[in-house]
């Protein structure tokens, strides 16, 4: 090749034309990426708590107002002395579920979920969001009717009193959450009005009870008996064990412990239950360990890791507000479905080990019980109303877990923990004048001398289930002793308030 | 003598005459600060046996150079800028080679005017040369293009060592590296036509990106926060978050010109918007619609760049003039991919967009060069026929 020479060389101009082609090509990657962030992806990360313009509307917007399903204001917005607004919150009582909205501190719980639609950043309707450019005011700041009842609220905290602890109680039909209660309560419109806000937040951060922490959706806890409705669901859906199954070495094992691996798992009901060998009712109203432990060895690692995965264990709940994951296992070990080995298995099965679950979780294994094995999405919101008008939130099966046959069973033996005269013993103050209940009582060993965590998880009326209970308090001692009689005056104020 | 070493020496020259008269040492601004005392901690380490500081955020070419100049003539600032004084005395013939290949009816006029001109500014050409991509993607487009030409066994060896060498230079500035790897690949293409160098190229640059991802520390954070943002989306992951951020804002429509970037507390949620993300932010205002038409304008100027290249009298026209389209339309992809996560983003300009001295005036370079090229010389100038209108319209009026 020789510089200055006046005709092309054949080659060059084809090479330059496959470039060309190549680099459009290239072009062509680009727009489809930028496809993928503006059209895709657009919603979901324009509307995140965290987006800019999510946290800068926030600070200057009229917020939309947040009423319960009986219309109550839960949330509005007062004006402060420049005119610029900030929250009011009709009750402490509503802070582990609504947060808080600070234009100091940021946003937490549903006022941070749904930041931006009360903001009007985004509305449930995309044309609108398409088009609201072209308007003066382009904000559509929307309210949001919940599925909360104020009342109901009120009496789980009031429940709870001093301790440390958790209440939800929803709707098995819907998925609608009635009540989302975390104690200790904070007064949420100290945070946000702006005279108060730095005071109280800086001595809410301090506080050694956490009452920042929403404990019903992120509070992570030892689970004991209330767990073996998690078992029993595996067991029963896998068809590893029937409602008639009995175990042999499970009358012989309730003397001196049932030696699984040289760990012994024991029990304390042997004075009345004997040498009889319990079937499944019979060993979920007497709360047998060994028999789930049994159930649990039988029904095998992966098989419980699995059924419970159905029920939303494993990965944080998809819900209106964030979630901690819960979990039957730490994970990692070879056993199967994760587990160490079979002491683990065992354990598991019955709720100990290192089985951790939010009371979330629970609600939604009892919902799955009480609403002939099909589990419905939780959810927290009925309805946005902008300007553009109303948009309903449905209800949505998440899961088809179990047969309702399966799940008649399961009801059927928490009845029995419950109204059974063996199960009346753990769940002393569960059962409700004119209301039929079923459930299961729970007493969480901590390790070590602490008082136990107490649980209750329930629902009513059986026939025809309405209402789904779970109770935690933090080391309130046995089941029966605390979380049970909870049970019994929520699902009682629950009548009230349906006019049952 | 010969006119490339009359021109250095007469470069030399005048730049001994600018330091001395104006008591000028090199170390003026931050940045030239902190070269020279890089310079000095490469001289104090390295005969201990120790490597040069690694928190030196530039790249260490140019400290190593005036490095080995203080070995000779001592630790002093003069010494670090006798290297910039040879270094940039020797863009001088350089220059005078390009203008002649360029403009050969007038080479030794125009050759010797530019290298000149590059003699005098040579300080700020050369501290840029170091630091930013645009320049040196100019400089390299046109080595490569006329070593290329003139490719006997010899250039080409001279031309990977260059390239070697160049991206050992920007070594911190993966975007660079990056960019004249690409550039230079695709020019080995059009002047080879043979796509086993652009497959081994390739397969070269996958083995050297695993390379730098085990050894350097820097690499490897950008290529974690590539993979997932959102997991660092409060530390390292920030601004490429906050782009994907403003990108799902912008949606199809965008928010408007002026209406996007939410500031809070006064300051843009994007702090290197200006710099890295001006492609976010177009994504932000002028929505996906918007995106499109720009990534159109940057394939009209690419193409018609390579028609250029296509139609030139000479090939060292041709080469020149595609390498010059191929910096813009590599240097865009490069960035706008980038911000949209495509690939791990690297620091260095859009162009024509960008804030950015020298940046913008490449660019200018870049676009004056290429209609310079596409000047064909034959033909003579003719007035367009709207012109013609206007002025008889005009004259019409006058009358």
């Amino acid at each position: 090749m020789t510089p200055d020479r006046p005709g092309r060389r054949p080659g060059i101009g084809v090479a330059l034309g496959r470039v060309a082609v190549a680099l459009t090509v290239a072009f062509g990657g680009l727009a489809a990426g930028a496809g993928y962030w503006q059209v895709v992806r657009s919603g979901e990360l324009s509307s995140a708590p965290d987006d800019a313009a999510v946290i800068a509307a926030g600070r200057h917007v009229v917020r939309g107002e947040i009423t319960d399903r009986d219309g109550e204001r839960l949330a509005w917005s007062l004006t402060d002395a420049n005119g610029e607004p900030y929250r009011k919150y009709l009750s402490n009582s509503l802070s582990g579920v609504l947060g808080y909205a600070s234009r100091a501190f940021g946003s937490a719980g549903l006022e941070r979920a749904y930041d931006a639609q009360l903001t009007g950043i985004t509305s449930a309707d995309p044309v609108q969001d398409l088009v609201k450019k072209f308007r003066a005011e382009p904000s559509d700041p929307q309210a949001i009717q919940t599925t909360l009842v104020a009342q109901l609220q009120e009496a789980a905290v009031r429940a709870l009193g001093a301790d440390r602890g958790a209440v939800v109680m929803l709707d098995p039909r819907t998925g609608d959450v009635l009540v989302l209660a975390s104690t200790p309560v904070f007064d949420a419109s100290a945070v946000a009005d702006p005279e108060t806000s730095a005071q109280a937040f800086g001595s809410l951060q301090g506080d050694p009870d956490k009452p920042l922490l929403p404990r019903a959706t992120q509070g992570r806890y030892v689970p004991g008996s209330v767990f073996k409705i998690v078992t029993a669901i595996a067991a029963l859906g896998s068809g590893a064990v029937s409602a008639d199954t009995t175990f042999p070495e499970q009358p012989a094992g309730e003397k001196n412990g049932l030696l699984v691996s040289g760990y012994r798992v024991r029990d304390g009901h042997h004075g009345s239950t004997g040498s009889v060998a319990l079937d499944f009712a019979g060993a979920t109203e007497a709360s047998c360990n060994i028999w789930y432990a049994l159930a649990g060895l039988r029904t095998g690692g992966d098989a419980l890791a699995s059924w419970a995965g159905k029920l939303g264990f494993g990965e944080p709940i998809p819900f209106d507000l964030r979630t901690a994951a819960s979990q039957v296992t730490g994970g990692g070990g070879s056993f199967g479905g994760g587990f160490t080995d079979a002491v683990e298995l065992a354990n598991a099965a019955y709720g100990q080990a290192e089985t951790v679950v939010t009371p979330l979780q629970m609600a939604l294994v009892t919902s799955t019980v009480a609403n002939q094995g099909i589990l419905m999405r939780p959810h927290l919101v009925r309805s946005f109303t902008g300007r553009a008008g109303t948009q309903d939130v449905d209800p949505e099966v998440w899961q088809r877990v179990l047969t309702s046959g399966q799940a008649r069973e399961i009801a059927a033996a928490m009845q029995r923990a419950v109204e059974g005269p063996l199960g009346r013993q753990f769940t002393t103050g569960a059962q409700v004048n004119g209301l039929t209940v079923a459930g299961k009582s729970g007493t969480a060993e901590l390790g070590g001398t602490g008082e136990p965590n107490s649980w209750f998880i329930g629902f009513a009326p059986v026939e025809n289930p309405e209402i789904v209970i779970a109770i935690v308090v933090e080391q309130g001692g046995r089941g029966a002793e605390r979380a049970a009689p909870i049970g019994g005056d929520l699902l009682a104020a629950w009548k009230a308030w349906a006019g049952r | 003598m010969r006119a490339p070493v009359a021109l250095f020496l007469v470069a030399l020259l005048i730049r001994v005459a600018v330091t001395v008269g104006w008591q000028f040492d090199g170390l003026y601004g931050q940045d030239a600060f902190a070269y020279y005392q890089q310079s000095i901690a490469i001289v104090d380490r390295l005969p201990r046996g120790e490597l040069p500081p690694t928190d030196f955020f530039w790249p260490n070419g140019y400290p190593a150079l005036a490095a080995m100049f203080m070995g000779v003539f001592g630790r002093s600032p003069l010494a670090a800028q006798l290297a910039s004084l040879l270094t940039g005395a020797a863009l001088a013939p350089l220059a005078y080679w390009l203008c002649r290949d360029l403009f050969p009816s007038a080479h030794s006029r125009a050759g010797i005017v530019s290298g000149l001109i590059i003699a005098v500014a040579g300080q700020p050409i050369l501290s840029s040369v170091s630091i930013m991509a645009d320049m040196p993607a100019l400089f390299w487009a046109t080595l490569a293009a006329w070593l290329l030409v003139r490719s006997s066994a010899g250039h080409l060896l001279a031309a990977g060592a260059a390239l070697a060498l160049s991206i050992v230079v920007v070594q911190r500035d993966l975007g660079a590296a990056l960019l004249f790897f690409a550039v230079f690949l695709l020019l080995l293409y059009v002047v080879t036509a043979r796509a086993s160098f652009v497959v081994l190229g390739l397969l070269a640059l996958l083995a050297g990106g695993a390379l730098l991802y085990e050894l350097v520390p820097h690499v490897r954070v950008r290529v974690d926060i590539w993979l997932d943002p959102f997991a660092t989306a409060s530390g390292s992951g920030y601004q490429v978050v906050q782009a994907l951020h403003a990108f799902a804002r912008g949606g199809i429509l965008g928010t408007g010109l002026g209406a996007g970037l939410p500031a809070i507390g006064g300051a843009p949620p994007i702090p290197a918007l200006h710099t890295d993300f001006p492609f976010a932010a177009l994504g932000e205002e002028l929505g996906l619609i918007g995106i499109m038409g720009i990534l159109g304008l940057y394939l009209v100027v690419i193409e018609r760049g390579l028609r250029i290249a296509a139609s030139a009298v000479d090939d060292f026209r041709a080469i020149l003039a595609a390498g010059l389209s191929l910096v813009i339309g590599v240097q865009a992809f490069i960035i706008a991919a980038g911000n949209l996560k495509l690939i791990p983003l690297t620091g260095i300009t859009l162009p024509f967009i960008s804030y950015g001295g020298s940046s913008l005036l490449t660019n200018g370079v870049v676009v004056g060069l290429l209609i310079a090229l596409s000047d064909r010389g034959a033909e003579a100038p003719r007035i367009p026929s709207e012109l013609r209108g206007f002025r008889r319209l005009r004259d019409r009026g006058a009358a």
